[in-house]
């Protein structure tokens, strides 16, 4: 096996002095990661339901009014997918490409919730039961439900109220 | 298929040949088309008997992009941070990390195999280059091999035939001596 300086300086000659355009091109990838795969996942879903319709990529650009270069680029899987062309592309296919999750409802208990105090609330005197009205049950516990941002979520409260 | 000429990936240690007519080199060609969704669907729906044959069990031609996806990107990750190293480092190598020939196929040509690939699974993923120094490799071509034998699909035979072009080439170049050619694929077992 021959020495490797002496081996690259017979390639000299043929060695691009031009910088290698991977590093640069490997280096945007990375960047673009975290958006990444879900541009793919649309482009894997659109190009699937295009197989499944019998459906070219020159048909979708014309009902969409875009240019047949600019589906290609779509299905590579590198576009930045904006709302409105994933909104075309689902009236187009006639499928759901995106689908966004309300915030999650957390749950807490009513009493955490308005601090009540019943035994303050209704100032009983000793030996005096509780009216019948004021005591809460788990089960009106439960009722109002609170999301993150401190909505009361209504339906629940009507659906059990 | 003739040769424009050569690019340097990993200083003093990674080379890949630009043929004529390519737009890219072989190493930034395969990175692209192994991040291709559109390349990819089409690849594994052709080669669909190949994907769901047993070989590689029998596997979806959704489940094949996305594992194709996943696996070349955390390979090109690996592959950045080695040519990141080789830049500060020139006497930085990568016989030691990243590539790894495994068997011996043919004695006479030393064409050696290995797998390149970043994760647990067996990998379809292949760069195939020639060793023509210690530590000094020239990147010829590769291919999603979903066969077992490179002569099986026209796809993976050409890359032989690449091999041999570029073999030629090297000892046209004064790169001699054909026992000192080593035809390998490369692996990254990093991940």
């Amino acid at each position: 096996m021959k020495d490797r300086q002496e081996v690259l300086d017979k390639l000299k000659g043929v060695i691009s002095t031009t910088p290698d355009p991977w590093y640069k091109q490997a280096k945007k990838r990375a960047a673009e990661k975290p958006w990444k795969r879900r541009s793919q996942a649309v482009a894997l879903t659109v190009l699937r339901t295009l197989r499944a319709q019998k459906m070219s990529q020159k048909e979708l650009a014309e009902q969409l009014g875009v240019s047949p270069q600019q589906v290609n680029k779509w299905v590579k899987g590198h576009e930045n997918f904006t709302f409105e062309t994933i909104a075309k592309l689902e009236a187009a296919l006639g499928i759901e490409l995106m689908e966004i999750k309300p915030p999650a409802k957390k749950t807490a208990p009513l009493e955490e919730i308005f601090k009540i105090d019943t035994n303050t609330l209704f100032k009983k005197s000793p030996g005096t039961a509780l009216p019948k009205s004021a005591k809460t049950t788990s089960t009106e516990a439960k009722v109002i439900a609170m999301d993150s941002s401190g909505y009361m979520a209504r339906n629940e409260d009507e659906k059990y109220g | 298929m003739v040769i424009k000429r050569i690019f340097e990936v990993v200083t003093n240690s990674l080379l890949s040949v630009h043929y004529q007519g390519k737009k890219l080199h072989e190493f930034a060609r395969l990175f692209k088309e192994w991040q291709d969704v559109a390349y990819l669907e089409e690849f594994f729906e052709t080669h669909r008997s190949d994907l769901q044959s047993g070989f590689y069990g029998d596997m979806s031609v959704e489940d094949a992009v996305f594992a194709t996806l996943d696996e070349a990107e955390e390979f090109e990750e690996y592959m950045v941070d080695v040519a990141t190293e080789g830049k500060k480092d020139p006497d930085y190598t990568l016989y030691d990390k990243v590539f790894h020939p495994l068997h011996t196929y043919d004695t006479s040509t030393k064409l050696l195999e290995s797998k390149a690939y970043s994760g647990a699974r067996n990998s379809w993923l292949r760069i195939y280059a020639i060793r023509i120094a210690n530590n000094l490799y020239v990147v010829t071509g590769g291919a999603i091999k979903l066969t077992k034998a490179m002569q099986d699909r026209p796809h993976t035979e050409i890359e032989l035939k690449k091999l041999k072009i570029v073999s030629q080439y090297l000892k046209e170049l004064g790169v001699e001596s054909a026992d000192d050619y080593g035809f390998i694929d490369i692996q990254n077992d990093e991940g």
